[in-house]
């Protein structure tokens, strides 16, 4: 392998990269777990992004007649505050999470196609770019994050404005082709998944053994595959109809503004369960760890969340229960919209009976997580009120819904990212975050949240409509809306504590050095040291229970209680029994033939780490590929000239991804 | 482009086969193909709701009044024999014969191209018959759809004649492709025999049915 | 939750607050929803309380009994749920039904029609429907006149984007979809001033675009009627001038000001001075004072700033002051 690389003159126009340390090497990065961080870090300067129009659109409505936004300000605002988050910020993290942990859990080395793994980052990362380049050309998308036609089809803007500078009016072009980008990551890194999760489990890794995170991402991959082409397909109409005055969603031409509708949610009701579904799958993770007991009902936990998936596709139409559907139809999605909260019980009943005989301990991961379930539930109950069609004509396009689903993503998905980010991170980076820090971000997040989005509940049902950039004063909506801006300034707070907790512990190199299973884990990936070497596993596990690891450190004696083995117990190599306590000493095991740390060894020609374990080597393409796609959608929103360039590095991507091998 | 990680997958993993004994390469295509299904599905849902559809002044001709059905049969025969040549590549690879198998990718491939230029020449008659791409929401949902499916034949013809260039280039090399290699054929076979299905139907529910 | 159950906020525009009996069958299922909701989540916090307290980690019972599960029940937590979604379906569907019912034979039937950024009523002789094309007897804009006691029968479409017409004392949303009429009921019990304002995001001032029902007695509603329905009254004195500066704009491009003629793009204002609200119901007319003429006149001149993204366009160079207080005293005379 090593000579290999040497005597192949490399036909491509870059030199192969080498290293696989260093700033250099997460650009040309194939390994899931640097992508995975990637992946996160990325999603998290996003959400700074995120969160900073939701703070200025709280800043607005503390007052009535607010004046810091104009209208039109205010609606791009709310209108990339969504985008951002659900496209930018969420589907990253799940993206993120799943690439480190998933391979881990399966007990594989690597991803089925580490390179298209790579693109998938990168499509994501200049999507999301490209999308809001629009803020420098000519202001960004202002249709909402749902970008209901024809108001996304039109100019929006004043026929002043719009004369004669190039880009101006074009947010809303911009909106959909970044979507598209962003998409096309999204799918790759679906079928990727899906093809890790079906061929590559280690020996013994049944699927009913699979960490039930593993398959929450195995469900959401799924739902991804059919959804993304659903939306895509919503928006290249939507672009034609912007760009080339085509009318598949305005009435000119015979259009019908509804087709947009039905795309967009039933695509963007599997969407919401491919938000939510990762953050169940982390809390299935951290609560029979914290719990010291294993998950209740595992094979109930999984089927709900399979049928979850696959009831997300009959429940579309619920957001549209006040466009005249007709009775019928109404009646159809209003009780399949009700049944889908039976599977999303069944989770929550098996988490608490998880907990009940337990022997709890309230570490921060699990504060999250146990909040988690709390706010999840009032998500939940207000989303089974919803489903009651004739009062949610009431609800709907109010501050209700705005409560209702940021408990659910907010409190719901949030939580357990920042719960997952709290328990997995020493895994990460080989240091733990600090409690005490930890302790006070979750109370800070938790107060914030209740604080921003309860109020909201009862503004909704007092009839304060979203997306309504000023309200007079008069109506009594003052008191909580001003609840609600001191509620996300506390959120704000509390993401610069998690932020300060980062630095402290790895930017500062304070945090404690964690070791390989600092929660006394369950799964595999705890059995590896932290963090995990290039090959994660020196020699590929051997899988003989549900919860492996747990299983080598601890048995049941004849009455079902928890018996701790005496020795490592386990004949694998990369098993230890104790959690090692340095970074430094890592004891790999009995079997003696683990290496010690791969990115030590990781730069000697070709790419293996001397135990006949073979990687797949870094590549540029992937990148190169990516930058492509915004000068495409430059070139096709403004001058066909700019699609050279985009059409050059595409081919170069293409070209030179064809002629390199992807190991050599 | 993405079966270039074929040997790459099989060698860095010898030391367990997949779980499901396919290889990676074809379970991807596979559920590529799956989201492909949703993605012609939404096109075609959308001519079918557009079909009888235009503004309330049109004068223009609607798709289905300019079809040509005997033109469009001779076109869609095209692409059913492309089928058949796709399998005799495979089989012909299968067998060890690399030359035959570049061979039938040709001639895949130009039933490929015969079958866009067609395309290309339906859509210029459909023009100068004054059915422009913005004049209708039916035109643009046809024209959006059957463009769409050109576009996947094409990159299937570019796709096809970079596989028989590459093994024309092993073969230089001297290493000419065997049987071990058939995967990668029949892998962009399958994608081919899907492009093709999806023209039968485009054709029946959009040429045929009226 | 439990506040919002508890709402008082009697503000005119609270869902919580109905006024009338289609507004009243949707509250009585948010009533049943939210307390069934509301019992399930306290039952629910209390287990997870319980299991905090009573299973927290202690010394001595670090190792726990492993469960595994337990498949009765499993099958009880599916099955209870859904028997109890399934008889709160019941009352669900049944509303469904009531809502889409025919309405009385009595009812007054208006079309509302969406524009950027104000409410259209077209009020109507018949019902419209796939045979009957109803003669459009007047048309106002921004407040809704409708009789108390009587069904309103609404068809609501749009001419631009998608707005919903929402008076949520008296009715859910009807979204107004360009291209489709939709049917909704409504009805208030007693005079009144209702609130509303559009529920879907519709461009720039979405927020501003405000609707008014305002509830008469059978009487007092005849009257109005009859009022909409005479003739424009002939203007005299400054008005006169006033009429000459409108036609010479060409305003009657966009506002009919001699009884409905054909859907406009802007609000018919021939009866104009029997309205209060104008601008998507957030400016107050004040007829006769001089803060109400000074607002109108700042609105003629510049409408798109004095409400962004309104689409009558800026006249501030084209009148003079003395035109300007002309076009007032013509709108004024507009009774």
């Amino acid at each position: 392998m090593a000579a290999s690389s040497i005597q192949a003159p490399s036909r491509a126009l870059l030199r192969r990269p080498k290293a696989t340390t260093g700033a250099l090497s997460w650009f040309t990065t194939v390994d899931h777990k640097k992508l995975g961080i990637l992946y996160i870090v990325t999603a998290a300067v996003f959400m700074g992004i995120g969160g900073l129009e939701a703070i200025l659109i709280r800043l607005q409505l503390a007052t009535p007649d607010g004046t810091i936004l104009t209208a039109s300000q205010y609606n791009q605002a709310f209108t990339m505050h969504g985008t951002t988050m659900v496209f930018l910020v969420v589907m990253p993290l799940a993206a993120g999470f799943g690439n480190y942990l998933m391979p881990l859990q399966i007990g594989a080395r690597d991803v089925a196609f580490p390179r298209i793994n790579a693109l998938g980052y990168w499509a994501f990362l200049t999507g999301g770019l490209f999308l809001y380049s629009s803020i420098f050309l000519g202001g960004m998308a202002s249709g909402g994050w749902f970008g209901y036609a024809p108001l996304s089809t039109g100019d929006n803007l004043a026929a002043s404005a719009l004369a004669g500078t190039p880009f101006v009016g074009s947010g809303q072009t911009f909106w959909a082709l970044g979507l598209i980008f962003t998409g096309l990551g999204s799918l790759v890194g679906a079928i990727n998944f899906i093809v890790t999760i079906v061929n590559m489990r280690a020996p013994g890794m049944r699927l009913m053994r699979m960490p039930v995170f593993t398959w929450m991402i195995t469900v959401i991959s799924f739902l991804l595959l059919f959804a993304m082409p659903v939306i895509t397909v919503a928006l290249i109409e939507m672009f034609v109809d912007r760009q080339y005055g085509t009318s598949f969603f305005t009435t000119a031409n015979g259009g019908d503004p509804l087709l947009w509708q039905h795309l967009f949610w039933i695509f963007g009701h599997p969407e919401v369960y491919i938000l939510i579904l990762p953050g169940m799958g982390i809390v299935s993770e951290i609560l029979p760890t914290a719990a010291r007991k294993p998950l209740f009902g595992y094979s109930f936990v999984v089927f709900s969340g399979v049928a979850i998936g696959f009831m997300g596709w009959g429940v579309w139409a619920h957001h549209m229960f006040a466009t005249g559907l007709g009775p019928v139809a109404v009646t159809a999605f209003s009780l399949s919209t009700m049944f889908i909260a039976v599977p999303t019980g069944v989770k929550i009943f098996n988490w608490i009976a998880t907990l009940w005989g337990g022997a709890i301990k309230f570490t921060v991961p699990m504060m999250f997580s146990i909040a988690f379930i709390g706010l999840f539930v009032v998500g939940g109950l207000s989303g089974v009120t919803h489903a009651f069609a004739a009062h949610d004509r009431q609800q709907t396009d109010t501050y209700y819904i705005v409560a209702h689903f940021h408990y659910v993503l907010f409190g719901g998905g949030m939580m357990a990212f920042i719960g997952g980010a709290y328990f997995y991170f020493p895994k990460m980076f080989g240091r733990m975050l600090n409690e005490r820090v930890g302790k006070l971000n979750f109370w800070l997040m938790f107060i914030g949240t209740n604080l921003t989005f309860g109020p909201m509940h009862i503004l909704g049902l007092e009839g304060q409509p979203r997306r309504t950039y000023t309200y007079p004063e008069g109506l009594n909506w003052e008191h909580w809306n001003l609840v609600a801006t001191i509620g996300s300034l506390i959120l704000a707070l509390s993401f610069v504590v998690f932020l300060g907790n980062w630095i402290w512990s790895i930017g500062m190199k304070k945090g404690e050095i964690a070791g390989d299973d600092p929660w006394d884990g369950r799964t595999l990936e705890w059995s590896i040291s932290s963090p995990p070497p290039e090959y994660n596993f020196a020699v590929v596990p051997q899988v003989e229970n549900r919860d492996d690891f747990w299983h080598r450190k601890y048995t049941e004696d004849e009455n079902g209680f928890l018996v701790r083995r005496i020795s490592g117990g386990a004949d694998d190599g990369a098993t230890k029994s104790a959690p090692t306590t340095t970074l430094e000493k890592r004891d790999l095991g009995d079997a003696g033939d683990g290496p010690h740390d791969g990115d030590d060894q990781g730069d000697h020609g070709g790419h293996g780490d001397g135990h006949g374990i073979h990687l797949p080597n870094p590549s540029y393409h992937p990148l190169v590929l990516a930058l492509g796609l915004p000068f495409i959608g430059w070139g096709l929103i403004n001058h066909w000239g700019l699609l050279i360039p985009g059409a050059i590095f595409v081919f170069w991507g293409v070209v030179g991804w064809m002629l390199e091998p992807a190991s050599e | 482009m993405k079966g270039s990680d074929v040997s790459a997958v099989s060698t860095h993993n010898d030391e367990h086969a997949s779980s499901t004994g396919y290889s990676n390469n074809k379970v991807a295509m596979w559920a590529f193909l799956g989201s492909e299904c949703l993605f012609f599905g939404a096109f075609i849902s959308s001519y079918l709701l557009y079909k009888n559809r235009a503004g309330p002044a049109a004068t223009e001709p609607y798709p289905k009044d300019l079809f040509d059905i005997p033109f469009t049969s001779v076109t869609s025969f095209i692409l059913l024999v492309s089928s058949l040549s796709m399998v005799l590549a495979l089989s012909a690879i299968q067998k060890n014969d690399p030359r035959r198998m570049r061979v039938w990718l040709v001639c895949t491939a130009a039933l490929g191209m015969l079958f866009v230029a067609c395309q290309v020449f339906e859509f210029t008659e459909f023009l100068r018959e004054g059915m422009s791409p913005a004049s209708s929401v039916a035109a643009t949902a046809f024209y959006i759809l059957t463009g769409i499916h050109g576009a996947h034949v094409t990159i299937g013809v570019l796709m096809l004649l970079g596989q028989a260039g590459a093994s024309l280039v092993d073969e230089r090399r001297g290493a000419p492709w065997t049987a071990a290699r058939s995967e990668g054929v029949e892998i962009f076979g399958l994608y081919w025999h899907f492009v093709d299905i999806v023209w039968i139907i485009i054709f029946t529910v959009i040429y045929l049915i009226k | 939750m439990l506040v919002a159950g508890c709402s008082s906020n009697d503000n005119g525009q609270n869902a919580l607050k109905p006024k009338g009996k289609y507004a009243e069958k949707a509250d009585n299922l948010w009533e049943i929803s939210f307390w069934i909701a509301a019992a399930v989540g306290v039952l629910v916090f209390l287990m997870l309380i319980v299991a905090m307290i009573k299973f927290r980690h202690r010394p001595g019972n670090e190792n726990p009994k492993q469960v595994h599960g337990n498949t009765a029940m499993e099958i009880g937590w599916t099955i209870a749920p859904a028997i109890l979604l399934a008889i709160l379906s019941v009352p669900s569907v049944k509303t469904i039904f009531e809502l889409a019912d025919d309405p009385a034979s009595n009812a007054v039937h208006v079309r509302v029609v969406g524009h950027q950024y104000w409410w259209e009523y077209q009020y109507l002789d018949s019902e419209p429907t796939d045979d009957n094309v109803p003669t459009v007897l007047f048309a106002t804009a921004n407040e809704l006149v409708i009789p108390t006691e009587r069904d309103i029968a609404l068809y609501v479409t749009s001419i631009d984007v998608i707005h919903s017409f929402w008076i949520p004392s008296l009715a859910g949303k009807q979204d107004a979809v360009p291209g489709r009429e939709v049917r909704m009921l409504m009805a208030a019990d007693e005079p009144g001033r209702y609130l509303g304002q559009c529920g879907e995001l519709c461009g720039l001032s979405h927020a501003n675009m405000r609707a008014v029902a305002l509830a008469y007695d059978e009487a007092e509603y005849q009257a109005w009627v009859e009022g909409q329905m005479a003739p424009p009254v002939v203007p005299t004195g400054l008005a006169t001038e006033g009429q000459a500066v409108f036609t010479e704009l060409g305003c009657a491009g966009c506002h009919g000001a001699d009884g409905f003629d054909g859907e406009r793009f802007g609000p018919n204002l021939t009866h104009v001075a029997s309205r209060d609200l104008y601008a998507g119901a957030i400016f107050d007319f004040a007829w006769g004072t001089p803060e109400g003429a000074a607002q109108l006149k700042a609105w003629i001149a510049n409408a798109p700033g004095e409400k962004p993204g309104a689409t009558m366009k800026e006249y501030s160079g084209a009148l003079t002051a003395s035109q300007l207080d002309a076009l007032v005293a013509y709108l004024e005379s507009l009774t």
